[in-house]
């Protein structure tokens, strides 16, 4: 290696990190000022440059004018109509809600720009390097302008936002308004505007981004485009979302590791699998890495008050009742269809029994995972290597033990994690998997693992009703769950962590419990998945770029309600009917493909989901309660005391009578006994 | 030998020092005072002897037995009961799951059940009217005793309580005092933090004065009261102190 | 009372949370100048009141004036640049931001950040050991006293506290009242709900008491005190 190579790859190394800092500073600063982890980041910078292509090349508007309408008036629009049709109305909402909302909006944008500048369009996207091609050359390197300017910017970009954060005041309120945006209201301060402001700032740092990045990928894609920034995750977390000088030395690492790689390939003669495994998933393991080295603020910095959602408790009656209904309407349905629609209709019975996994881990527990999809994955594909093409029953067995022991070992290192950062730390898991296990498994890689059926399960129609059998055990179990002592140590832990590992509960334990339980269940969907389709494969099991992408999962089992076994099947049928919709009626191909994105969307206004509105807007119009949430007081023989109306407000909210007070200093002398015996 | 013994308990934040080298006991059978000046570290002793605070140095040890190594869960099966300065309920369960929660972490072969005792603890605290209500619908004073009721649910030997009456009206701490009381003949031992100083006085049989993370001195409440130093730090001379 | 003109009023004042109505008819006047202090039992509707003053809450029937003007359904940022300082019951700072950014947002209400920086150190000298600190990771005491100095240090018109003593020492809350019956003084008006309450009506100009969401008695602090009890003992059922 000549010292020459060497300082050759360090400044390309350090042009990539310059390309990671500007992506992973727009990362933090909407975190910073918005309260949001935006996973639509790199959407929004990909439309503004689309945008930007669109003005310069295609309608041939001067570059720098073009780069001035994009970058000072398309970004900051599409960031106030963000804010304006999403985050205003998400003060409160819980973690989950907030990921899932920017989900949804990278789907739709994906969407949009796949409607806007779709499939054979003409030039071929491609958008212009600065300066062409022209190349900085010293002392025997070389360097194109390009990354220069790419430099020059990321610089720029870190003074600026340092100013803009710490030393304004509209900084400060940006901050102060994420904390508690009512009490900013209280202080002078007009929220609405200050977070208008935000994400104005952020939509313009991610269409820099976007277009500062487009031209060194070669043609414009949407996807790649999107998902580029995905990459700088890593580096965001090394600056802990907070700290811009850290994220950018978290990208010059991640610059420079990825180009000392390729240079010591170069050199290799033959270049090893794994070891071009770990180059293309270098971004994602280090984000694990962070994430699990790094340690979380130790600091238990009260954050602004969370509004928690309702979790319904529903009584045996209606549980038995559901469950017949959903055999029933299946089994009806499935006979009135044949071919793409019978087969979708299984594919949707499979995928909610994937997002029924999500009601325990995440509706009832509050741990959020990216990766229930790639848990159903490893089910599949550990069980069909064990059991081999041939069904057998006993495959569903070793698909829920693989993956629930899968399930434990990611959640182990995961534990101290809690909210975003599991849900980033379970992503990375999901795209290793995804490249390295999925990826390097020949049939699998290409969907064409076959998957064999038992032979009395072999008609569709017998192998459907099974799978809806399983379905329906599966959510009786988890129904029972919610109402037993396990289910009430996950609802509690999920309020509140800290008061219930002082009433005694092993944190530790719960959550590796909750967690091989949900994967395990995930595992047994994607084995009944794979089985129902014949053959399958990655892209069967991929996070964002396959047939069912993992992230519109988790999108659609939260607009169906996360905490409602009813919400997985509800959400399961719309994920899979809208694509299906689109092919059979073309006209409505454009909505639908954008559809499943702003779906999203409507969480902002019923975070608990679609199931519990519908539920809500019943009771209304016909006279019950709404209060479920607030419980069928349980007594203990089982039985279900009647829920509590309005008035339960009225009493909790008078003055205790003479005769409560009275009371609680009476009490029982038994129970003074009980506290203070030695046990 | 004190239920409760922290002894030389010194905890860093960076470069302030919350505490300095604190010692207290608290007996079985008794109401034991904590009482000092804002930001004198109360809160932090409870998370230390709670296990939430990691110590710089120092051991806590309850009945004999070193606690300092256990981490938050085992202490509370040790027997370590505590509510927040600000309230830690879990929001979105009814006020009865609350308890029960609570009362089923610490079911023993020969305890009570749980469903029956967590309505006994209920009623007790006259929080049975709204067993079905969210938690987090709550005033903030009912909010407190049904913190208090979960704790009891663990059936403890320690009962911490962070400002249990701030948020209660006169006559509702009125009852409070009334239940400690209770509470330790029955054998208990309770340590509080209260600025409610009138409850202090009348419910505790021994009264520790932290000031600036170490302790100032403690005491009897008619000796504490006496005290210039504590009147200066703390008390002032209103009738609050009286 | 009557040679007072009301700076504050409400008349009628309605309001829920959700379908539930918790006030159902508040009426109360604020005289210039004046302290009033709001009693009740524990989930009377003080806060609520409050809430509604803050335009945190919209009054669903009655009016709210302000000096003779309508203020029914003003946004909170422009009620607290009028002039009204509304700290809230427990959570009055912002915990992700240190000690010298919140009192930087308190200069939205009009004063600038250094008087504020400069009074609110001056009456809690411990606010300037700790600028730098996180406002969440302080004690509770020393978050109590943070909210407070955005009320008293930046000349409001009315004040209204939630529970000002709530989780104060002693010392600091006696001091607090004599600071509050010092700035009514000068022409402020001040409204505090408090639990305990005979700290404040050592120094109250007028008491009123509030029971299941209407306010049932209110006349001098010494008249009031006899009702005290019988409301807090289940007057309001
Ligand atoms: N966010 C809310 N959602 C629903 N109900 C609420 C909410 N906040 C308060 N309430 C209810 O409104 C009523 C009045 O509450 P408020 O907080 O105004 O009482 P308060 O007099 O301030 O009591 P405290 O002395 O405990 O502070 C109570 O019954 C309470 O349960
Ligand atoms: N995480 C932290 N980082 C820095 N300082 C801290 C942290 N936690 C607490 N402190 C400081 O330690 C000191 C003691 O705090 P603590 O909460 O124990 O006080 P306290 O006695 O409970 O006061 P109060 O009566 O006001 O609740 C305070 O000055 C506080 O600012
Ligand atoms: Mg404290
Ligand atoms: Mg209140």
């Amino acid at each position: 290696m000549h010292l020459a190579q060497i300082i050759q790859f360090t400044i390309l190394g350090l042009a990539t990190a310059g390309i990671y800092a500007v992506a992973a500073s727009g990362l933090v600063v909407t975190y910073q000022t918005s309260g949001i982890f935006n996973f639509a980041h790199g959407a929004m910078g990909m439309i503004i440059a689309y945008v930007y292509w669109d003005l310069r090349v295609r309608r041939h508007v001067p570059g720098p004018l073009a780069l001035v309408i994009a970058l000072f008036v398309v970004a900051p629009l599409l960031g106030a109509l963000v804010e304006r049709l999403l985050m205003r109305h998400l003060a409160g909402s819980s973690v989950i809600t907030r990921i899932v909302i920017t989900i949804g909006l990278l789907v739709g944008l994906l969407g949009v720009a796949q409607v806007l500048w779709s499939g054979n369009i003409t030039p071929v996207p491609k958008l212009p390097r600065f300066f062409g091609d022209n190349v900085l050359r010293f002392s025997g390197v070389s360097l194109p302008w390009h990354q220069v300017v790419v430099l020059v910017c990321a610089v720029l970009v870190a003074i600026g936002l340092r100013i803009i954060l710490k030393k304004s005041r509209l900084g400060v309120a940006m901050r102060a308004v994420v904390d508690d945006r009512d009490l900013a209201g209280l202080n002078g301060c007009n929220p609405a505007r200050t977070s208008m402001a935000s994400w104005m700032l952020g939509s313009f740092l991610a269409g820099l981004a976007g277009i500062l990045i487009a031209p060194s990928l070669g043609n414009l894609d949407q996807a790649t485009l999107t998902l580029l920034v995905i990459n700088a995750f890593a580096a965001a977390m090394v600056g802990r979302l907070r700290s811009l000088p850290l994220t950018f030395l978290g990208a010059v690492i991640l610059g420079l590791a990825s180009s000392y790689m390729d240079l010591i390939g170069s050199h290799m003669t033959t270049i090893p699998t794994w070891y071009s495994d770990v180059r293309g998933s270098l971004p994602t393991i280090l984000l694990f890495g962070v994430l699990i080295f790094i340690p979380q603020d130790r600091v238990r910095v009260s954050a602004a008050v969370e509004r928690l959602g309702r979790i319904p408790r529903p009584s045996v009656a209606k549980a038995l009742t559901a469950s017949a209904v959903v055999l029933v309407v299946v089994v009806i349905v499935s006979s009135l269809l044949t071919g793409a629609n019978l087969r979708a209709l299984g594919l949707a019975v499979a995928l909610a029994i994937v997002m029924l996994s999500y009601v325990p881990l995440t509706g009832y527990a509050g741990q959020i995972s990216l990766a229930q999809l790639t848990f159903a994955g490893l089910g599949a594909y550990i069980a069909v290597r064990v059991v081999g093409p041939n069904g057998s029953l006993l495959g569903l067995v070793v698909a829920f033990v693989a993956a629930a022991i899968i399930g434990a070992l990611v959640a182990l290192p995961a534990l101290r994690l809690r909210g975003l950062y599991l849900a980033l730390a379970t992503m990375a898991f999901a795209l290793v998997v995804e490249n390295v296990v999925f990826a390097g498994d020949a049939p699998f890689s290409s969907d064409s693992r076959p998957f064999g059926r038992p032979t009395f399960l072999a008609g569709q129609h017998a192998y459907l009703l099974f799978m809806t059998a399983i379905f329906v055990a599966f959510g009786l179990g988890v129904f029972a769950l919610r109402r037993s002592a396990f289910g009430r140590r996950l609802q509690a832990m999920k309020d509140s962590p800290a008061a219930s590992a002082t009433i005694g509960m092993n944190l530790v334990a719960t959550k590796l419990a909750v967690f091989a339980l949900s994967a395990g269940i995930a595992g047994v969907g994607g084995y009944l998945l794979g089985c129902w389709k014949g053959q399958a494969g990655q892209s069967d099991f991929s996070l964002i770029n396959g047939a069912l992408p993992g992230l519109a999962v988790l999108l659609l089992t939260v607009v169906g309600g996360i905490a409602v076994i009813s919400g997985a099947f509800v959400g399961a049928m719309f994920l899979v009917a809208m694509p299906r919709l689109g092919e059979m009626v073309p006209s409505l191909n454009n909505i639908m493909m954008i559809l499943p994105g702003f779906v999203g969307v409507t969480l902002a206004r019923n975070p608990d989901g679609a199931v519990m509105q519908v539920v809500d807007r019943f009771r209304e119009r016909f006279g019950g309660s709404a209060t479920e949430a607030v419980g069928d007081a349980p007594s203990d023989d089982g039985a279900t005391v009647e829920v509590l109306g309005p008035e339960a407000f009225v009493i909790a909210g008078a003055a205790p009578s003479r005769a409560q007070l009275d009371a609680l200093g009476d009490g029982l002398g038994v129970t003074g006994e009980q506290c203070g015996a030695v046990a | 030998m004190p239920l409760l013994d922290v002894s030389d308990v010194t905890v860093h934040f960076g470069g302030n020092i919350a505490l300095d080298s604190v010692a207290l006991s608290v007996e079985a059978g008794s109401v034991t005072g904590l009482i000092g000046p804002n930001g004198a570290g109360k809160t932090t002793t409870f998370n230390v002897i709670t296990g939430l605070q990691p110590v710089t140095s120092g051991s806590v040890r309850l009945a004999g037995e070193d606690m300092s190594r256990l981490s938050p869960y085992k202490r509370a099966r040790a027997g370590i009961a505590r509510t927040f300065q600000r309230l830690e309920s879990f929001g979105s369960m009814t006020v009865r799951e609350n308890v029960l929660v609570a009362a089923e972490l610490r079911r023993g072969r020969n305890g009570p059940r749980p469903g029956p005792f967590a309505d006994a603890l209920l009623e007790r605290l006259s929080l049975t009217d709204v067993a079905g209500v969210r938690a987090d619908g709550l005033p903030t004073g009912r909010a407190r005793l049904v913190e208090i009721a979960r704790a009891l649910a663990t059936r403890p030997k320690l009962l911490l309580l962070d400002e249990p009456a701030s948020g209660l009206s006169d006559g509702e701490s009125e009852s409070l005092a009334e239940l400690l009381t209770e509470l330790a003949e029955g054998g208990l031992a309770i340590l509080i933090v209260e600025h409610d100083v009138p409850l202090v006085m009348r419910v505790c049989h021994q009264i520790f004065v932290l000031a600036f993370g170490a302790i100032l001195t403690s005491g009897s409440a008619a000796e504490i009261q006496a005290d210039t130093r504590v009147q200066e730090a703390y008390l002032g001379t209103i009738e609050g102190g009286g | 009372m009557a040679e007072h003109t009301p700076l504050l009023e409400l008349r009628g004042v309605h309001a829920s949370y959700g379908r539930i109505e918790v006030l159902h008819g508040v009426d109360l006047s604020l005289p210039a100048g004046k302290v009033l202090a709001l009693l009740g039992p524990n989930g009377a509707g003080k806060s609520t009141t409050l809430k509604v003053l803050g335009g945190l809450v919209p009054a669903t029937h009655g009016c709210i004036h302000l000096a003779g003007r309508h203020i029914n359904g003003t946004e909170p940022h422009k009620l607290a640049r009028i002039g009204i300082a509304m700290i809230p019951e427990g959570r009055g700072i912002f915990p992700r931001l240190t000690v010298q950014e919140n009192l930087r947002m308190a200069s939205y209400a009009g004063v600038d950040t250094a008087t504020i920086v400069e009074r609110a150190f001056e009456q809690f000298p411990r606010l300037g050991e700790r600028r730098g600190q996180l406002a969440g990771t302080m004690s509770g005491g020393e978050q109590q006293m943070l909210a407070l100095a955005r009320g008293l240090a930046t000349d409001p018109e009315v004040l209204v506290l939630d529970e000002l003593s709530m989780g104060l020492a002693p010392l600091i809350v006696s001091e607090l009242y004599e600071l509050v019956a010092r700035v009514a003084a000068t022409g402020v008006s001040v409204l505090v709900v408090e639990q305990f309450a005979r700290t404040v009506l050592g120094v109250a100009d007028l008491a009123a008491i509030m029971a299941g969401g209407r306010v049932t008695a209110v006349g001098k602090p010494s008249e009031i005190e006899a009702e005290l009890t019988s409301a807090y003992l289940g007057a309001a059922t």
